[in-house]
């Protein structure tokens, strides 16, 4: 199992991410965070992305660069994302005496729940401090 | 590939085993396989990746985490 970050999202669902990664999808082998899901949802659609995202697809029409960020709109059942009904107790006993935020809680609780694997573009401090204490794979790749 | 737990002290292999137990029940440990169409098109996809490769989805998702914490890569 894969639990990837909001960049490799955005990527497996637009079918642009490594083949490893897009073999996952199909197979049901692949998951996000309801944090990192939410962190796409607003950079693609905050009211400051606008100008820059606007930049970035300066080749689309107006139509198709509505399609692109109304892309991650639905999840399709190939993505897996687990209920904070019952990850939220994990998250709650990895924080002990530990400072975790939102984002990094639940990915290594999802993680660990899963036996998984972390796929992320950008790696962070906390990150690998739950990969060095709990043996957490975490994989730091090119988006 | 695979984690390789080495220190999952009690509480925390016990909270972990309740939640394994109650996201096998309802079915969310195996999302649903199959094959996968994006809805985008080929010049749409394209714009993706590029977005993805160029650091401008990466500066937009800084952008929002540097307001919220809780979705920063602290």
């Amino acid at each position: 199992m894969l639990v990837v970050d909001d960049a490799f999202l955005f990527a497996v669902l637009a079918e642009t991410a490594p083949e490893d990664l897009q073999a996952a999808l199909d197979q049901g082998e692949l998951f996000t965070t309801g944090s990192w899901y939410w962190r796409l949802a607003r950079a693609l659609h905050d009211a400051g992305s606008a100008g820059a995202l606007s930049r970035g697809m300066d080749n689309l029409t107006v139509d198709q660069q509505a399609r692109v960020t109304a892309s991650v709109h639905r999840l399709p059942p190939q993505v897996g994302l687990l209920s904070l009904r019952e990850l939220v107790p994990v998250m709650a006993t990895l924080q002990a005496g530990r400072q975790l935020n939102l984002l990094t809680a639940e990915a290594v609780a999802v993680a660990v729940v899963l036996d998984a694997s972390i796929v992320v573009t950008t790696d962070s401090p906390l990150l690998s401090d739950s990969r060095a204490r709990l043996g957490i794979e975490v994989r730091g790749v090119a988006p | 590939m695979a984690t390789r737990p080495v220190h999952l002290d009690s509480a925390l292999q016990e909270a972990v085993n309740r939640a394994r137990e109650a996201f096998a029940s309802s079915g969310q440990l195996r999302p649903k396989p199959g094959p996968y169409t994006s809805p985008l098109s080929e010049q749409e996809r394209r714009a993706v990746a590029t977005l993805l490769r160029d650091g401008t989805y990466r500066q937009l998702a800084d952008a929002v985490a540097a307001d919220d914490p809780d979705i920063a890569n602290l």
